[in-house]
């Protein structure tokens, strides 16, 4: 797999939303939501790239009261 | 407008405190003024007159019995319908819930009451605070009381919109991804998104809850540092607020500035910022200059990272928030905010949560490398001119949806790293509609951008004017 982006595509989506979600998509609206949507899975996979073993999401109320000053 | 709405809220609670005028004077000033405010730009969704009125003879009351409760004492306020009351109906600007009635009380409003600040109304806002034009299909568009055509922002539409045209001293609006800061920027008054964890958030209509804040709108620094006052701090229905003492904003602003950092950013947010705009902004940093400020210019780690991770958060808590109703009753939702919700469905729950992973890093970074090096980031609150509510209607431009992301640009990252985040107007644009900027600060450091505001408005009249209705 490595770096491959993974791209979800509109039949992807609209038999997701139907499926999973009970939502019936049009075609034209699967495919907008499939651009959306993968825009931003790529963009957080890159972000991604950064997170060390130890990055925990919880502490970010805490990080912000340590970054006070 | 009388003279009594044309008082800031800081002039307001003196003249009360001196028994120069009544709480119950000033409600009638403002009620007066919603009257002739509300057929022009549909800011409120309900008044409550007489309920106002009852409040305002008991706070008078009080007043005479030399019982004030601090410096809200007896000052009407109006706030975005989503902060609950027990027995009161929050509609959240819904079809869905135009009759939701809590049986408990936020403790937002619990603590402005309080404070015996009057309860005036409650006003519009962008349906479920998912908007950031002022646009509602439900209670009708909202729109900008220095031009009716424009939009007033959103998604705490009434609020910029109720306070910039004097019908509200102050008010209480919600930030997700700039939702207190664009109205107030376009409505030409003073919006602040406090750090994350610093307002409690029970009992008021999330959006996304790891993102929400709680703020206020007012025409001040100075009036929205003394709103600011009695809702900041810990609470025990809220795990996520601060248990360190609260500061005192209003004392704070006393404090000079000169000596402060502020750093404009070179590498990012500017390129975009439309032309017209830039000669205001380099004007409002002559006058943080002729106040003693040191004007640094920095390189900010990129906003369009934390731009697309808040997109990333914000709709996968949301799509959670409204799957009941976005599955059994989809047609009541208005067809954009339907649009801005859907999306959520289809993130990955590993996407979702890397998002949340990166965010305690990405502050560290963004705290080192800007924040340890000045004491404010500068910048635009929009990087273009307010829109025409025509042209940022998705039903009917087919440009509206880059305009809304346009509109957010400047403000919607800033929510991801939870920093606190101020609204300034600063000028207006050639058709005169307000323009205004940005200062982001430290963790939990309001009071230095209160301060900092609070002395640029002391050499600026930007917050003087008037909306010509």
């Amino acid at each position: 797999m490595g770096d491959r982006q993974l791209k979800i595509d509109a039949k992807l989506i609209q038999e997701e939303a139907a499926q999973k979600h009970g939502i019936l998509l049009s075609e034209q609206r699967a495919a907008e939501l499939a651009q959306e949507v993968n825009r931003l899975n790529s963009a957080t996979a890159e972000a991604a790239k950064a997170i060390d073993l130890n990055d925990d999401p919880t502490v970010f109320t805490a990080t912000l009261r340590q970054l006070k000053r | 407008m009388t003279e009594l709405t044309s008082m800031t809220l800081a002039e307001a609670s003196v003249a009360l405190g001196r028994k120069e005028v009544s709480s119950v004077d000033l409600v009638r000033a403002c009620l007066s003024r919603v009257e002739q405010v509300q057929p022009r730009i549909n800011c409120f969704i309900s008044v409550e007159a007489e309920e106002a009125l009852k409040a305002a003879e008991y706070a008078d009351a009080e007043l005479a019995r030399g019982e004030r409760r601090g410096a809200l004492h007896g000052i009407p306020l109006a706030h975005k319908d989503m902060f609950y009351r027990a027995g009161k109906v929050s509609t959240f600007g819904s079809k869905i819930f135009r009759n939701y009635t809590p049986d408990f009380t936020s403790t937002i409003m619990a603590r402005l009451t309080e404070a015996r600040a009057i309860y005036l109304g409650s006003l519009n806002m962008a349906e479920f605070a998912a908007g950031p034009v002022g646009q509602n299909d439900h209670f009708g568009q909202i729109r900008n009381p220095w031009n009716t055509e424009h939009i007033s922002g959103g998604s705490s539409s009434g609020s910029g919109a109720a306070v910039a045209a004097r019908a509200s001293f102050g008010s209480v609006g919600s930030d997700t991804g700039g939702s207190c800061r664009l109205p107030a920027g376009m409505c030409g008054v003073v919006g602040l998104k406090p750090t994350y964890g610093l307002v409690s958030r029970f009992g008021g209509l999330a959006r996304c809850w790891t993102l929400d804040c709680f703020g206020p709108l007012a025409r001040t620094a100075r009036d929205v540092a003394m709103i600011l006052q009695p809702i900041a701090g810990y609470d025990m229905h809220d795990p996520t607020t601060t248990r360190d003492p609260v500061p005192d904003y209003v004392a704070a602003l006393n404090d000079d500035v000169s000596g402060l950092k502020v750093a404009v950013p070179c590498n990012h947010l500017y390129p975009d910022v439309d032309p017209h705009l830039k000669p205001l902004l380099a004007a409002a940093l002559d006058n943080l200059k002729d106040l003693g400020c040191e004007i640094v210019e920095l390189d900010i780690p990129d906003p369009e990272r934390t731009y697309d991770l808040t997109n990333v958060i914000n709709k996968a808590e949301a799509a959670a928030l409204h799957d009941e109703w976005l599955r059994s009753r989809p047609d009541d939702y208005s067809i954009s905010v339907r649009a801005r919700l859907e999306a959520g469905y289809f993130i990955p729950a590993t996407r979702y949560i890397q998002a949340q992973r990166l965010r305690p890093r990405f502050l560290e970074e963004f705290c080192t490398a800007v924040l340890s090096r000045a004491d404010v980031l500068f910048t635009p609150v929009t990087s273009i001119l307010v829109p025409r509510i025509e042209e940022a209607n998705i039903s009917r431009s087919a440009d509206a949806p880059r305009i809304i992301d346009a509109v957010t640009r400047c403000t919607r990252w800033v929510s991801y790293l939870g920093l606190p985040a101020l609204s300034v107007p600063c000028g207006f644009s050639e058709l005169g509609l307000p323009v205004g900027f940005q200062l982001i600060g430290r963790p939990h450091n309001e009071a230095t951008m209160l301060r900092l505001a609070d002395a640029y408005q002391s050499v600026t009249d930007w917050h003087t004017r008037v909306p010509p209705m």
